[in-house]
């Protein structure tokens, strides 16, 4: 009865392995010849380190302005803290994509750049003179609040050097104003201070695809970063998540009118993680060397080439906005539509084909129970 | 031996497989319409598939099915408690708004958290009286239909082996493994058998066989056996196993683990039909499902396999541990000595033949279906496909209202746990259910008319550069879902 049984098999077999057949390109080699370590030491000692080191100083500078301001009430030193404040944001977008280690043990990012802002809540506490920025849920502080601080609440200058002077809640304006950036301070502080003892040294040894592994949290933050920049910094106020209704007052930095500039800074610091591109622009190991290594292609090209030119591509889309965007949403929608687009079509690139073709996995999705 | 006419193995099984699957279909047509043969061939034939037939009623041990019950039912009733216990109800349950289904039981309602706690607790009670035989006849309609509802709530969270699992509960409602070393063999001293018909234990080895054939067959594709995927993405994820993760680096464990484990599943089962073979195939399946155990977050399925196929020894063996645990069996001694099948339940066997054969052929449905059923996933699921592929998906989905041309992406996040959109993203049914609750969404919360529903899918299959799955640009609020195949979906060549 052998026979039958092999028979059997044999129609089995022959049934699955002509349906099983790959028409499709070769799958990518996981394991490439490529020296992880120097990229992660070059991402850590050029861009990294040196990035949070710059928003250390200028978070330093933006506190000895705001006591600079609260010694002295006036225009002048209003303008000094306010450009202090536009500078640290500034050099924040930079590094608001190392959402790992010492900044997520502080939770870095959603406590120095939640938006927008609900006012209601940051007047609320001004007026009760209330407020503990170390409370697990308190997301409406950071840059944002400062933002609304230092521009929004009131309609000219004037009116706003009146909440710090004769204002009768002044002497909690200033208390409000002082304890958001002793909050951020403290906070980049611990993150600044655990890259340089202790977990420097950890980033560049943590080898390996799995997750929590450096290249994992690399890729995972990265795409994290990027995916805000689309939805926060331009899908919500450009209204395409809300049938084309636009959000103006949903835009980031929406009283100083900023959002172009800092959404530019953001998107440039994206593109600089992927190339290996240091604070002293120099172009060192990145994701960039990586993915040639691999020889990963897509559609007939590098995917390499491809996310590279799609960088650029919506670089130039987003030069093209003028702030402030909370405007432009309405009377320049076609372009603020243009650059969602064009920062979108990277999105594929970078969070599905990157990954797969590195063979890490995407895991701020993960299974919540078993798999087979 | 006693099946020495008609089966080819000492388990008996293989006289199914021979017999009903393979030979009976070929003699039927060979011996009686081609007319070919002598009369004396012909009689021959047919005495000898009437053996067959004889061979499976013939009186066997108990044990092997007694050591099944156990084992399952504790198994079962482990892994529901294990299910509450995790905080998975909340979590898979609890936090979704909107739920997955399969086709053709899309009226399954999901409960509230409380009630899927009770679901949960009746499996784990059923499972648990199963497992000590106590009101084993309910005890088995009751976890078979719970395990079942609860699988089919959200299809989100489909496995291989709760399949099994709804499958083998299926079986032992049908299967006397409570008439010895049970509660109810002891209330009722009645039902008390020392032996059953052979059908009995040879349906489970069966089925077992299928499984893992199934299983062998599926990974005879390009990607496993040539580019060892996806066990080279999964694979070097652990290499901080002691010793064994060393070797994880190289991609060349990922080919030999790759090689194994088709042989592995394409073999196991037939080697475990043989005395020669049977321990040492034993030790195999237990080395190779501890180390998958090790390797992934699979839950109870390899204790499923390690424990289930114990079936594959004789009852001897059986009979002796179970002496050693609880006695030499006082009830069973007692017992009638006929198990000779009661009238009526003689046409089991050919009902569960009828079965085995949905079993056998069901999972190579996907041959109806044009393209890959990697790729497509029509025909994927119920057909033993476990490990096969790595995939990373991305779905973004628009909504315009046809009347004022006014177009909106979804935020998938607003209505979907990251769960259900990782798996929603690569599976074309869900993509299509998940469109229509949009389009039903946007209808009622909007008030848009029969709004438009697009989705831009890219997927990217193990290891490679991603590809649009769908048509980007066909409603899919207009479709309707079907076994037909899904022509939005873009073939993969």
């Amino acid at each position: 009865m052998n026979k039958y049984f092999l028979l059997g098999l044999a129609t089995l077999l022959s049934f699955a392995s002509c349906k099983m057949d790959d028409g499709g390109s070769m799958p990518n080699d996981c394991s490439p010849n490529f020296d992880h370590q120097a990229m992660f030491r070059h991402m850590a000692d050029n861009l990294i380190i040196p990035n949070y080191q710059d928003l250390q100083g200028r978070v330093t500078l933006l506190s000895s302005r705001a006591d600079n301001f609260t010694n002295q009430l006036n225009g002048e030193s209003l303008h000094g803290l306010r450009m202090a404040w536009l500078e640290a944001y500034g050099v924040w977008q930079r590094v608001a994509q190392y959402e790992f280690g010492p900044a997520e043990e502080v939770l870095l990012r959603s406590s120095v750049n939640n938006f927008p802002l609900d006012t209601a809540v940051v007047n609320a506490q001004i007026q009760s003179g209330n407020h503990d920025f170390d409370l697990p849920d308190t997301y409406d502080k950071g840059f944002p609040a400062l933002d609304y601080l230092l521009y929004g609440i009131g309609e000219n200058d004037s009116v706003i050097l009146e909440k710090y002077t004769t204002n009768p809640l002044a002497a909690n304006y200033i208390t409000y104003l002082t304890d958001l950036i002793a909050d951020i301070k403290t906070r980049v502080d611990h993150t600044v201070t655990g890259w340089e003892s202790t977990y420097r040294d950890a980033f560049v040894q943590n080898t390996g695809i799995a997750a929590g592994s450096s290249l994992s949290l690399i890729i995972n933050n990265l795409n994290q970063h990027y995916e805000l920049i689309k939805r926060e910094k331009l899908g919500v106020p450009s209204g395409v998540l809300t049938l084309g209704f636009t959000n103006p007052d949903k835009v980031e930095a929406f009283y100083s009118g900023e959002s172009v500039r800092l959404a530019q800074v953001a998107l440039i610091a994206a593109e600089s993680w992927y190339l290996g591109r240091g604070a002293n622009s120099v172009n060192g190991l990145g994701l960039d060397d990586l993915l040639v290594e691999v020889g990963a292609m897509k559609d007939g090209q590098l995917l390499d080439a491809a996310i590279q030119a799609q960088f650029t591509t919506a670089i130039s889309a987003l030069n093209a906005l003028q702030d402030p965007l909370s405007d432009a949403v309405d009377n320049n929608a076609t372009a603020v539509q243009s650059a969602y687009n064009e920062v979108t079509k990277n999105l594929v690139n970078l969070k599905t084909d990157m990954p797969s073709v590195l063979c890490v996995s995407i895991t701020y999705i993960d299974n919540p129970s078993d798999s087979d | 031996m006693i099946n020495k006419r008609c089966g080819w193995d000492e388990t008996g099984a293989g006289g199914w497989i021979v017999g009903l699957a393979l030979v009976g279909p070929f003699r039927f047509f060979g011996y009686f319409f081609l007319k070919k043969v002598t009369q004396y061939e012909k009689k021959n034939a047919i005495k000898k598939f009437v053996s067959c037939i004889q061979m499976i009623a013939s009186p066997k041990d108990i044990t092997p099915l007694i050591t099944f019950r156990v084992l399952f039912g504790g198994l079962m009733m482990v892994g529901a408690l294990r299910f509450m216990t995790n905080g998975w109800i909340e979590k898979l349950y609890g936090e979704p708004s909107f739920f997955f289904k399969f086709y053709g039981v899309e009226w399954v309602t999901v409960p509230s958290e409380i009630g899927i706690y009770w679901l949960y607790g009746a499996i784990a009670l059923s499972a648990g009286c199963i497992m000590i035989g106590f009101l084993y006849r309910i005890m088995t309609v009751v976890f078979f239909l719970t395990f079942t509802y609860a699988e089919l709530l959200d299809a989100t969270n489909y496995l291989n082996h709760y399949y099994l699992a709804c499958i083998l509960g299926l079986y032992l409602i049908f299967l006397p493994a409570h008439r010895a070393y049970s509660i109810d063999a002891h209330l009722w001293p009645k039902i008390r058998r020392a032996t059953v018909p052979a059908w009995t234990i040879q349906v489970l080895i069966l089925q077992l066989t299928l499984v893992y054939t199934w299983a062998g067959l599926n990974k005879l594709n390009g990607d496993w056996l040539f580019h060892a995927m996806p066990l080279a993405v999964w694979l070097p994820e652990h290499t901080d196993i002691p010793i064994l993760g060393y070797f994880f680096q190289f991609p060349e464990t990922a080919y030999l683990f790759s090689w194994i484990g088709a042989f592995y599943d394409l073999t196991v089962a037939y080697l475990l039909m043989y005395k020669k073979t049977r321990m040492w195939a034993y030790a195999a399946v237990v080395v190779f499902h501890l180390l998958t155990n090790l390797l992934f977050n699979i839950g109870l399925f390899p204790w499923i396999m390690i424990f289930s196929t114990l079936i594959f020894f004789p009852g001897e063996a059986h009979r002796k541990v179970w002496a050693k645990l609880l006695g030499a069996g006082a009830q069973v001694q007692k017992s009638s000595p006929t198990p000779s099948l009661k009238k009526g339940s003689q046409g089991f066997p050919v009902v569960l033949a009828g079965f085995l054969l949905f079993q056998l052929l069901f999972p190579l449905r996907h041959v109806l279906y044009p393209g890959n059923v990697l790729w497509t996933e029509e025909g994927y699921r119920f057909a033993w496909r476990v490990m096969l592929v790595e995939k990373v998906g991305q779905a973004t989905f628009y909504v315009q209202d046809p009347d004022t041309g006014r177009k909106s992406e979804v935020i998938n996040s607003h209505y979907l746990t990251t769960f259900q959109e990782k798996q929603m993203a690569i599976q074309p049914d869900f993509i299509l259910q998940y469109a229509h609750f949009l389009a039903d969404f946007y209808q009622r919360k909007h008030h848009i008319h029969n709004p438009i529903v697009t989705a831009d899918v890219f997927v990217a299959l193990n290891g490679r550069t991603s590809r649009r799955l769908i048509d980007p640009s066909v409603n899919l609020a207009v479709i309707k879902d079907g076994l037909w195949p899904k022509d939005f979906l873009i073939k993969y060549d």
